[in-house]
This record gives C-alpha cells, structure tokens and sequence, in this order.
C-alpha cells in the first residue's frame, strides 16, 4: 500500500492549466522516478504531493488518511522530507548549524556522517552561499541522511552534481529506499535515474502515466519518442 | 543498462534506523530552533521599540509609556517583519521540513516581543 498518494490533481497557474488529471504514489520501499520535459508539471506534482502548494482538485492521502489540504509542517512532522529544487538551506546559519536543527529534531543519522556519506565533511562550518551548485546539493543530500524521513520527495536531487557523485549519490539513495524509505525522485539525468529506479512515472501533457520498471519504461514509444529522443548513449537503456 | 534491484550497502555504511516522526499533527520546534529564531525575533523587536521610542522622543512624547494597543501593534510588527526575515533568507523550506507551522513561526517571532514590552511596561510602571 503506498505510504503517500496525490490522487487525480490538477493545477493552473494565472489561466495556463499545468495539471489535468496526474497522480502520485509513494511506496515504502520503492525508489520512484517520475519523467517528463521541462514544463510537464512534475516539480508542480510533487509539490502539491509535499503539501508545499495548494491543488485546484484532487486529494492527498498520507499513511492511510485522507487530507483535504495537506501541508507541508504537519506531513514533516509524520515523516515526508520534500528537497525542492532549490533553496532547502536558509541563507542565514551554517550548513553544519542547519543539519543539526535536524538532527535535534528528528534525531536521524548524525551531522558528522551524514557530511561524510555525501563527501562534503570540510564543508559544514561554510555558509551555503559560499557552497558551490554541486556541494549545495550535496549538502542537502547530507539533511535527507541526518533527517532519515519515512518518505521523500525530491526534486532534481542530482542537479549540478557530476555523473560519477550523481551515482554515488543515487546508491545511496537506493540504500535508503532498500531499507524501507519511500522515495520519489524528479530529474533529466536519465541513465542515473533509471540505474537506480524501481518504478518509472512519465508526466506530459498534464497527466501521468504509470510506466512501470525502468526496463519496460525505457521500451514505451511515447516516451522514447516525447521525452528520451534518440540520443546515442539513451540507445543502451 | 538498466540495473537490477541493488539493495546491498555501498561502502557508505549507514545506519538505518528510521528517525523520530511525530503521530500527531503538530510538532513543536525544539530548544536550537526556538532560541535562533527567537534570538532573532528579540533583535527585531529592539530594532522596532527603539525606532517608536527615537519617534515619541522627538514628537515629545514619553519613549517608555505605551498603552497596551500600541504595544500589540508593536508585536505584530515584530511578526510581520520576522516572516518577512524568513522569506527573504529562504526559510520556509528549512521550517516546513523541521515541521514548524507558520503559526509557531510567528509565535517565535511574538514571544520575545511580548516579553519585550512586558518588561518596558513594568519598568515604566516602577520608574512612574
């Protein structure tokens, strides 16, 4: 049963309607990857999922219950991480000082090897503005460790980052979901992604289309003709 | 290729015990939380009463006594200009993911102010 559910959503942004009629499930022990061209509406899915934003309809279960307008603090409290694509980190603290924010929080794996998992121990005591895109990322990956949430959303996790910490990274995340965190994941880095995926969502034209694991996704023809195209190294996948 | 399931463990070992999550709804900021923003709630309300007082000074009121209205007004200041704080520095996702509502934000941001000016009040009230 899947722990987080945004049931049949839909969304318009000042008239232009970005979601028909999408969906999204979130599974314990289930690495999620949801694909899709920029515009597709799958950073505005996963924020309605998040509870960050609000959907014109559609409803949000979490665990097993029902919530009409699912909000962001109340769902971190019952254990959702959502990593936006941006800006997880305040401006104002230390990357270190905001990692045990969590830590004293949540009480997850500690700050020290959480920044060690992700290779960015030198970094905690920086502010995350002087962090360059790809230590950002990695610094927030290090907040999913030290967070331990039952389930996360992530939005772009792999942006900025090079392809071999991408990997890294991704086994890392697949640990994760092996040890019974229900994962979802947004990004274009398709080879990483469908390295690591269980189970692929492909998002277009407002709706969403449960493709199943990455093996039988990667042969669906819209999907290779809409989104992968026929770049040489997506030919192996 | 599409890779199998992996599920062994990468040389990164990581406990995998599953962190706290609350049963209930709400989750209330814990003390690191609550003396930062409040160390930075205690600060804008400093900023704000000494700028009303610097104001009834030169329009030759008394800097000290207020009545309770323009007090609350003072705290809601407070709040307002913390979350406007939080917005500027991009905290929401940071709180949202800690689990602090935006009303407990703004009780962050309330409480030192209306410590504030309980203690103005009292040493109004002792001076005369």
């Amino acid at each position: 049963m899947p722990l987080l559910v945004a049931d049949c959503v839909s969304k318009s942004f000042r008239g232009r309607r970005v979601l028909t009629s999408s969906s999204l499930r979130a599974v314990e022990g289930e690495l999620r990857v949801v694909l899709g061209r920029n515009g597709s509406g799958k950073s505005t899915l996963l924020k309605i999922a998040a509870g960050w934003i609000q959907p014109d309809a559609g409803i949000v279960h979490y665990d097993g219950q029902a919530l009409l307008e699912a909000r962001l603090p109340q769902l971190a409290a019952r254990g959702l991480f959502y990593l936006p694509d941006h800006d997880l980190f305040s401006t104002a603290y230390p990357v270190r000082v905001q990692l045990e924010l969590f830590e004293r929080q949540f009480g997850g794996t500690s700050v020290d090897d959480a920044l060690e998992c992700v290779g960015v121990s030198a970094l905690g005591q920086k502010m995350p503005s002087a962090l360059s895109g790809g230590e950002l990322r990695r610094a927030e990956i290090a907040a999913i460790m030290v967070r331990r949430p039952r389930c996360l959303l992530a939005d772009e996790p792999f942006r900025g980052i090079a392809p071999k910490d991408a990997e890294e990274i991704g086994q890392l995340l697949r640990t994760l979901s092996c040890s019974g965190m229900a994962i979802v994941l947004t990004g274009h880095e398709v080879p990483t992604l469908a390295g690591v995926a269980d189970h692929i969502t492909w998002c277009t034209a407002g709706t969403t289309y449960e493709l199943g694991p990455p093996s039988a996704a990667m042969q669906h023809e819209g999907l290779r003709r809409d989104y992968l195209g026929q770049a040489p190294y997506l030919r192996a996948l | 290729m599409v890779a199998t399931r992996r599920c062994e463990l990468t040389a990164h070992t990581v406990d995998l015990r599953v962190a706290r999550a609350s049963t209930s709804h709400l989750m209330l900021p814990n003390t690191l939380i609550t003396t930062r923003f409040a160390a930075r709630g205690a600060q804008l309300w400093i900023g704000a009463r000494l700028l009303t007082g610097a104001v009834l000074k030169l329009a030759g009121g008394d800097p000290l006594h207020l009545d309770v209205s323009s007090a609350l007004l003072i705290v809601a200041v407070c709040i307002a200009l913390g979350l406007a704080d939080v917005h500027r520095r991009h905290e929401r996702a940071l709180l949202d993911n800690l689990g602090v509502s935006p009303l407990a934000r703004s009780a962050l941001f309330a409480v030192p102010a209306l410590i504030g000016e309980s203690a103005v009040a009292c040493v109004a009230s002792i001076i005369g």
